[in-house]
């Protein structure tokens, strides 16, 4: 394990729910609300169950094959080939799902602060920043997120206090109108705000202590699923399930509906924390994608050149969505793709691992 | 040495970009209007219909909005400006034709909207103040009797323009009145099912041109009826918005007035019996008496006098508007029905809306009244 890559437990915790909260907790409300109307937190409770199986499924994994990285594990469950071809079809999926995540990031941030600036120069600022993290090593992301978490936590009582003047709690009521079709297609849409957890498929290796990764990991998803939660009952609360299908983006539009003297637009602080903090999402697919192509080609202590490779195609690939609207049929299909790459390739992974060598048996 | 050069270069090119002065605007070339209006579109002789030519460019709607005046030589404190477009958010690029300041809706405070306009329906007029990201939603909302132009062309000597007044005016009116603050959100979550907004009503008239003359009551975006201020009481109580203001009273056996100053609070209860929905409103009003003009003493059963005089008079005034309500406007602008919602919305949500399902409902009111202090003076 390359020593710049190290990361410690907490900083495992603070990558994990870096790596899931972005753009897209701002608008999870609105389209939650959508399939699910007032039930669209329970739907964030029932999601939160696959990203917790899939941590333990990949900590079950890592602890199997410990010792091995991402690459190395692959190829003794898979063999050469196979192995070969399911990490590039892993660093595949993590690299498109960023193309569509800096998108949504970029057009988030020409509509609410920089309406004049090409979405290009946007996404070309943006990768600049993640680039230059992901070319410092998985200890500087570590210690990134590390430090913008608490950025998080500070725009959470951004969207607290405008609930607080302004709610109704009827919003959230009747509580038992459940209907599992619209229950099962609102979780369904949370998958694309719970994917992210797969990168500890790359990253399980790189934690110093093997024995503290579930635990960091399993945190890092209960920060994350509090973040939803806390944002879309703050929503509903002062929106409606009916009149919050209407906005894009609810977690910035209910800031603009505070009235705090002094401070007057609340949007414009919160903004000012975001754009630090939404990029942690995509530093962190784009470090462990390039990390992953890096030990592949056995250049982990090099991996600058892979690093930037992932960057430009990072950057071309988000200019290629032409709009918000194809943005949001992509997020649908991101969440499928989750499910298939994130979720059920590390449980297809662990099961062919059990069948070789035994389910008791440590690798 | 290269790498100190490389840094040095970054540093100084940096230098040029972070000033980002390349294109701000001085303070000057900017118009942050203040308040703006809309009303249906009225062809006066010198409106700026001219403007306007072709089939999609019908005027609907006059936008008129006020901005100070930020150039010290400046005879006017504020322009006024009306602008007729076929839509509130087209209106934007007429003004660009006649305006040559940077418009900057940002900072817009208030809404005011023409009664003929809010009769018409306003969830259209107001569509683009929503979609638009600068424009926050905490701007206050009123209607006016009569047209939203008239009030702004009008001049004040006793603040610096009528715009501020306005917004000082709408800004805190539940602090001393049941009449309440209503943004251009608190209008919008009101579209919802089951729920219809009431707005603040003003009126041209006072020694500041204008005042609060009572509130519109609305169909989701259309107005139904206006109600004085002796009406808008009541409604506002009944309706639970938090406010707190004066309630005459009469002294018992003696000829005398009195004042309480109250806050009110609001418990609702609904079940079903049968078809019947049953609505169990709770009105409390806790507060001190401010005025007690007798030589007698306040004890224990004055104070409950002027209780049950202020309750029986509320709960006459609170069941007139309930008998209003559920027989002429048939709408609930009373925001029962999301209590309903709140058991049953799977079922309700279609057809809380229907006339038959406020005005078939039964409405059950008990009000209280608790006087807790009585100033200096017993």
């Amino acid at each position: 394990m390359s020593s710049i890559h190290q990361i410690n437990g907490r900083q495992l915790t603070y990558i994990i729910t870096g790596g899931q909260v972005g753009t897209g907790l701002l608008a999870l409300p609105s389209l939650l609300s959508q399939e699910a109307g007032q039930h669209a937190w329970m739907c964030i409770l029932l999601g939160a169950l696959v990203p917790f199986i899939n941590l333990l499924v990949i900590d079950k994994l890592g602890s199997r094959h410990s010792g091995l990285n991402m690459v190395e594990m692959l190829r003794q469950i898979l063999g050469k080939v196979g192995g070969t071809i399911a990490v590039v079809a892993f660093a595949g999926y993590l690299i498109t799902s960023i193309t569509v995540l800096v998108n949504a990031f970029a057009r988030f941030i020409q509509v609410y602060m920089l309406p004049r600036t090409p979405l290009w120069v946007i996404i070309f600022l943006g990768m600049i920043c993640v680039v230059y993290a992901g070319l410092k090593g998985g200890r500087v992301v570590g210690r990134i997120n590390e430090t913008l978490f608490f950025g998080m936590v500070l725009s959470m009582f951004f969207i607290v206090i405008p609930a607080y003047y302004s709610h109704e709690f009827t919003n959230l009521l009747p509580l038992g109108e459940l209907n599992a079709s619209e229950m099962l297609r609102g979780t369904l849409l949370t998958m694309y705000t719970f994917a992210g957890v797969e990168i500890l498929l790359v990253l399980y290796s790189q934690v110093d202590k093997a024995e503290e990764v579930k635990g960091a990991a399993l945190r890092g998803l209960g920060l994350s699923t509090a973040t939803y939660l806390i944002v879309t009952i703050c929503c509903l609360l002062v929106f409606g399930p009916d009149r919050i299908v209407h906005y894009t983006w609810p977690g910035v539009s209910i800031l603009k509906v505070a009235q705090v003297p002094v401070i007057e637009r609340f949007e414009f602080y919160f903004l000012a924390i975001w754009v630090g903090i939404v990029l942690r999402r995509a530093i962190i697919p784009v470090f462990s994608s390039a990390l992953t192509l890096a030990q592949l080609f056995k250049m982990e202590e090099r991996s600058a050149p892979i690093v930037l490779a992932v960057g430009i195609i990072v950057f071309s690939g988000g200019l290629l969505v032409p709009s918000i609207a194809v943005n949001y049929i992509l997020v649908r299909y991101f969440a499928l793709a989750y499910l298939v790459m994130g979720f059920a390739f590390p449980l297809t992974l662990l099961l062919i691992s059990w069948l070789r060598q035994g389910v008791n048996a440590n690798a | 040495m290269l790498k100190k050069l490389l840094s040095m270069t970054l540093l100084i090119s940096s230098c040029f970009i972070l000033s980002g002065c390349w294109d701000s605007k001085d303070v000057d070339r900017l118009a942050f209007p203040i308040v703006a209006s809309y009303d249906m579109f009225q062809d006066d002789p010198d409106s700026m219909k001219q403007l306007s030519s072709g089939p999609l460019e019908e005027p609907r709607v006059d936008v008129t909005v006020v901005f100070p005046n930020l150039s010290a030589k400046a005879a006017n404190k504020v322009t006024v400006e009306t602008v007729p477009a076929p839509t509130v958010g087209y209106a934007r690029e007429k003004r660009g034709l006649t305006a040559p300041e940077f418009y900057v809706t940002g900072f817009n405070k208030v809404i005011l909207t023409g009664e003929d306009l809010a009769r018409q329906g306003l969830q259209q007029p107001m569509e683009s103040l929503y979609r638009f990201p600068e424009v926050p939603l905490n701007m206050l909302l009123a209607v006016v009797e009569g047209r939203g132009k008239d009030i702004l062309n009008l001049k004040t000597d006793n603040t610096d323009n009528i715009a501020t007044f306005l917004y000082t005016l709408l800004r805190e009116p539940d602090k001393h009145n049941f009449i309440p603050v209503v943004t251009i959100n608190e209008f919008d979550v009101n579209l919802a099912p089951g729920r219809n907004p009431v707005v603040p009503l003003i009126k041209t008239g006072g020694v500041n041109q204008a005042f609060l003359s009572g509130v519109a009551v609305f169909k989701k975006d259309r107005l139904l009826a206006k109600l004085d201020i002796h009406d808008t009481r009541p409604l506002i109580l009944l309706r639970g918005v938090p406010a707190q203001g004066y309630f005459p009273f009469i002294l018992e056996g003696e000829n005398l007035q009195g004042s309480a100053l109250l806050r009110n609070k609001r418990k609702v209860k609904v079940e079903r019996q049968e078809d019947v929905y049953v609505f169990k409103l709770e009105v409390v009003l806790e507060g001190i008496i401010t005025e007690y003009p007798s030589e007698q003493r306040i004890d224990q059963k004055r104070l409950k006098g002027v209780e049950n005089f202020i309750t029986a008079e509320v709960e006459n005034e609170c069941r007139q508007i309930i008998n209003t309500m559920q027989k002429e406007w048939k709408t609930d602008c009373i925001d029962i029905s999301k209590y309903a919602l709140a058991k049953w919305r799977r079922e309700l949500k279609e057809r809380v809306d229907d006339e038959q399902f406020i005005s078939q409902a039964r409405i059950e009111l008990d009000v209280k009244v608790k006087i807790t202090n009585y100033g200096e003076r017993r």
